[in-house]
Formats: C-alpha cells, structure tokens, sequence
C-alpha cells in the first residue's frame, strides 16, 4: 500500500528552518537528575513520605512534648495500662478488642478495665498506660534525631577524610587506606558496643556511638571519587593558576562528587536507625523514660505474646522509614548515574 | 599469591593486637566495677582482686592478658565463679558458627535463584515482585523479622518452637530463617546486576550465535559466570550476620557468644566482653582473608597485590 502523504502531518516547529536547529534546553546535572528521578514512582513517593515524616517529626514538638509522652498517672495504671489500638470504627483488630492467647473470642478491653466512655487510644497504650501514639512519635522524633545527626557525623569525617587521603596520595594516601581497612575490619557492633559503654546511656553517646562506624564507607568512597575527579583538567587549570588545595576541594572536588555523596547518606541513614535500634535492644539504649523506636520495640519484647501491637507498631514505623530511605536512595543513584539504571 | 596470604596474615596478626590493646585500655577506663556489692568486706574486696590479678599494676595486667590472649587464655569470668572465658566461648561458639553458617548457605542460595530469575525475566512483573522484596529485604533488621516470626509461628499459628537450641533440627527454622533474609536480598539485588552484564556480554553472544538454546546460553554461560563475584559479598555479609545473630541469638533464648555478650554488658563481666569481642573481630577477619583468597582463585582476572 502506498503510503499517503496527506495522512502525515508535521508537528512541533512548522518552518524547516526551525527544524534544522538542532538544540533542547540545556539541563543541569540537577535538573536532569530531578527529571528521571521523577520517572520512579517509588523513589518519589519515599520522597514526599520522607518529608511527610521529616515535617511530623518538626512539628509533633509543639503539639506532643516529650513530658506528654513520658508521663502517666500512677493511680489509674490498672485503668489504662495495655489498651489495644482503638480506632472508633468497627474495624476487627483495631477497635479496642484483642483476644488473648486461648481466647476464642476477643474482649473490649475498655470496657473490662473500665475506661471512661468516649475515650480512645488510637494506638493503643502500653504496660504503664501511656498512650502509645505520643510515645511511637516521640520515639521516632528521637530515632530520627540519632540518625540524622549521626549520618552528618559521618558526612564531615568521611568527606573530611576521603578527600585528603585521594588528594595526597603517596603515602599519606597509603597509610589512610590501611587504618581504614583495620578499622572496618572490626565488628561494628563491637565499636557501638566499646563505645555505648564508655560513653554510658543517653542520646549524644548513641549519636557519637554510630557515628563512629559509619564513616569508614564514606571516606572509601570519598577517596575513590577523589582519586578520579583530580585527574581532570580543570583541576589542573585550577592548579596553575595557583588556587589552593583546600579551595580546589571545596570548588572543584566536592561539587562533582556531590551524587555519590547524597546516595551515601541515604544508605547511612536507615543503618544509623537500626543500630539505635540494636544499642536499645542490648540495654545501651536510650535512658528511660525517653522512647526511641528500639527502645520501645526491646520493651514490649517481653509481652509480645498478650500485646503484639506494642512490639508491631514501632517495628512497622522504623521498617517504613528505612524502605523510605533506601528506595529514594536507589532511586537517586540511577538519577545521578543513568548508565548503570539502563539495563 | 603466597606473599599475599602471608601478608595479609601479618596484618591480621597486627589487628588482632590493635583491638586486644584498645579493647584492654578501654575497659581499664570503663565506669563502673563489677564488684560493686555494698556487702562486699575491703578484705573480701581485696582478696577478690587478687584472685583476678586486679592489683598488679596496669601495664603488667596487660602484658599477662596479651601473652594470656596469644595462648588463647582470656581470663575468668567475673560473673560466673572459676569458669574460664576461652571455655565459656568455647562452649558457645559452634552453636553461633552453626546458626550463621546456615543462614548464610540458605541465604545466599535463595539469592542466587531469585536473582537469576529476575535477570531473565528483566523489567517485567516476577523481576518486579523481587525487586520489591529485596528491597523489603534489605530494609527489615534481622530482630524485627525474628520477632515478628517469633509472634506469626511461635504465637498465632504455633508450628515451630521460639525457643532453645539443641533438642531438634524445628528450633533452629525460624532463627535462620530470621538471619537469612537480608543475605538472600543482598545477593538477589547483586546476582540480578551481575547476570544482566553477562546476558549482554560477548562470549554470551557468541554462545547465542553458536545455536545454544536460551536456557544452555544462560546454565552454561551467564549463571556460571554471575556466580564467581557473589563469593565477594561473604566478607560483609558475615559482618551483618554478627550483629544481626547477636540479637537473633537473645530473641530465641540460643545459647551462642552473642548471647554471652549481650548478657555481659549489664552485669560488667569484662573478660568475657573482651574475650568476645577478640573472638568476633578474628573471625569477621579470617572470613574477609577467605572471601579474598577463594574470589583470587576462582577469577583468576582479579589479582592480588
């Protein structure tokens, strides 16, 4: 059949001058990153999670202090201690009832401990009768917290590190390297602990605890990218005309490696909150009557069998921040990197 | 290749030492003694310290833990009365070396199955099913896996026992099955990457250009040739299955070291935190010098300097 050439029509520019200009708008790395970032569905929805999460952390100071969480009244523990999530719906599972081990049938707890009427925990309460949604946003403000602060630890030491070890080279470069191999190649769940120890209980040594470990991964890669990027001219420009090493690092260094250094964090992040976690679960944790995510998960250990709800929560939050983190991180990845997401 | 392994032998020698040495000081410098009962006598308290060799001046404690340590010999427990560290960790390692080993064997072969299926089935919905429980895999911590194991098939559905060791093959399931997740889900993510370069490689489409079916182009030349670098994932993965068996191990009451050392650290029993700790960074190190060895001998493309 021959083709018709009525049937085409020419779209977009309609002069063949305009066709002859071969030119789309110049994009930059990050605008270019952003666009095939937002092609991952995933990725973005960790995104604006993430920020959803960030954003709760900020704002819950103002409307659940930690002494809300903390607190309860000592008179009415038998009253409130152990309430299942309540949501006010006929929803099975989250409705105030639980069936205990041997049950057949499941009790409302409010009723049997003679809660007030009208009053709801939506997450439940645990064993004292805090309400277990101040202390699950708590926990997580102060999980986040560690994390966070750990993870800029990490960014200033391995940064620090990694540059001046590719930049050096020689020896220096060396010697560098070797420490960074002995030290990762002890457990770190023994630097953690060493440390937790020395440091006693309490947020700043947990902070400084994984912050510790968590650097070596950056500075390796730091170093690599280093070792790569002072190769180039125009670093070499830079040098002749007789910019000093430290600006060259900051100017020329450090922006182009800028990629590789955002997907670190978002790997270091979700590790940061697990081992919290960890030093929480090994009595290293944070102090009571502060709640972090671990501490609230190794407390309600003991009584998973009767209130499974106080252990599954907490879980679920930490689960769902670190999938968060590491999906946006994968994504991220192939966004700076397009070579290595085209197969 | 033998200067190598010697060199690398040396460092680890030199490591050892390191952390022995800080690990020492470090405990010196601790807060707090495990002696601390008021009903303790100065005498009785006296006596104690020379029993554990506590009076001797620090450097010559020290000297004594090393030539102790390089015998093997890390000292008394504190808490339990005349029970020698090495025998406590003695008693408690096979069981550790047990339940990781077979982590790590179920782990790592679901990894190579559920990568190489979703290699072949690339961007399409079984590639996309793993890809999301990699990723579930990589992101849940091996404690909260087993809890939640612990209340699925402990509690709700009760089909295998939560606790102990020892008694039947069911006790060690749900355990391994806790420590093997994220091993699989390392493994699946990389295998998946490995095997997609070697789909495209040359010698594939050579194999392809001989007249190979597709599935001997991919048993007989990709799978093969994607399996080699998975051996370089052992080194971290046994760093994970430490910690993660640490806990896994008091979850599900296993008599292991990293049940021994979480239950030492609140009762301050220092020789048997040092003795783990020493015993934990020399096998992390001795799997890392393997994984490096065994990854030269199979990819003679990789050298060892």
């Amino acid at each position: 059949m021959a083709a018709n050439t009525e049937d085409f029509v020419i779209v977009g520019a309609q002069n063949s001058e305009a066709n002859e200009h071969i030119s789309k708008p110049a994009l930059s790395f990050w605008q270019d990153a952003w666009r095939r970032l937002k092609l991952n569905k995933l990725a973005v929805i960790s995104m604006w999670f993430l920020i959803f999460i960030l954003g709760f952390a900020v704002v819950s100071n103002f409307f659940v202090p930690q002494q809300a969480a903390n607190s309860f009244n000592s008179d009415k523990v038998g009253v409130y201690k152990n309430l299942p999530p309540n949501s006010g719906l006929p929803i099975p599972g989250w409705n105030g009832k639980i069936k205990s081990p041997g049950d057949s049938t499941a009790t409302d707890v409010y009723q049997s401990q003679n809660v007030p009427s009208g009053q709801k925990y939506i997450l439940g309460t645990d064993n004292i009768g805090r309400s277990l949604a101040k202390r699950v946003t708590v926990g997580l403000r102060i999980s986040l917290l560690v994390a966070i602060v750990a993870t800029f630890i990490d960014l200033l030491i391995g940064v620090a590190y990694g540059v001046f070890s590719g930049w050096k080279g020689g020896w220096i470069d060396n010697v560098m390297q070797r420490i960074i191999e002995i030290l990762s190649s002890i457990p770190n769940l023994i630097i953690v602990t060493m440390l937790g120890l020395l440091l006693g209980g309490g947020v700043l040594s947990i902070i400084l605890a994984i912050a510790m470990t968590g650097w070596l991964g950056m500075a390796r890669q730091v170093r690599n990218m280093t070792l790569t990027l002072k190769e180039r001219d125009y670093v070499l420009a830079a040098q002749s005309l007789g910019e000093s090493s430290f600006k060259i690092a900051i100017k020329h260094l450090i922006p182009n490696m800028a990629g590789t250094i955002i997907v670190q964090i978002m790997m270091t992040v979700p590790n940061a909150i697990m081992f919290e976690a960890v030093l929480s679960a090994i009595n290293l944790g944070v102090r009571p009557p502060t709640a972090s995510l671990g501490s609230l998960i190794s407390d309600a250990q003991a009584m998973l069998q009767f209130y499974p709800y106080q252990i599954l929560i907490p879980s679920a939050v930490l689960v769902l921040v670190s999938l968060a983190f590491i999906l946006l991180g994968d994504g991220l990845r192939d966004a700076f990197d397009p070579r290595a997401s085209e197969d | 290749m033998w200067k190598y392994i010697f060199k690398r032998l040396v460092l680890l020698v030199f490591t050892l030492f390191l952390v022995t040495t800080a690990t020492f000081f470090l405990m010196q410098i601790m807060p707090g003694t495990p002696f601390n009962n008021p009903k303790l006598t100065p005498e009785a308290l006296a006596q104690l310290k020379t029993t554990y060799g506590l009076d001797l001046p620090v450097w010559q404690q020290y000297l004594n833990y090393l030539v102790g340590a390089a015998h093997g010999d890390f000292g008394t427990s504190f808490q339990y009365q005349n029970q020698s560290v090495s025998m406590l960790i003695g008693q408690r390692l096979p069981v550790s070396a047990q339940l990781g080993a077979q982590a790590l064997v179920v782990g790592v072969i679901a990894g190579l199955f559920m990568g190489a299926a979703s290699a072949r089935n690339k961007n399409n919905k079984i590639d996309g099913t793993l890809g999301i429980i990699s990723t579930l895999g990589i992101s849940i911590p091996s404690f909260i896996l087993g809890i939640v194991l612990v209340y699925l098939f402990g509690f709700k559905w009760p089909l295998f026992p939560v606790s102990g060791w020892g008694d039947s093959f069911s006790q060690t399931i749900l355990p391994t099955l806790a420590l093997a997740v994220s091993p699989a889900a390392v493994t699946t993510r990389f295998v998946r990457s490995e095997m997609i370069e070697s789909l495209s490689s040359d010698y594939v489409q050579l194999a392809k250009a001989k007249g190979l079916s597709a599935k001997e182009v991919v048993n007989q030349h990709a799978y093969r040739n994607s399996m080699i670098p998975v051996l370089t994932l052992i080194g971290p993965m046994a760093a994970g299955l430490l910690t993660g068996s640490t806990l896994i191990e008091q979850i599900f009451s296993i008599p292991g070291i990293g049940q021994q050392f979480v239950l030492s650290i609140p009762s301050k029993d220092f020789p048997v935190i040092m003795g783990t700790t020493i015993v934990y960074s020399a096998m992390l190190m001795v799997m890392i010098l393997i994984t490096d060895i065994l990854t030269a001998i199979v990819d003679p493309r990789v050298r060892l300097q």
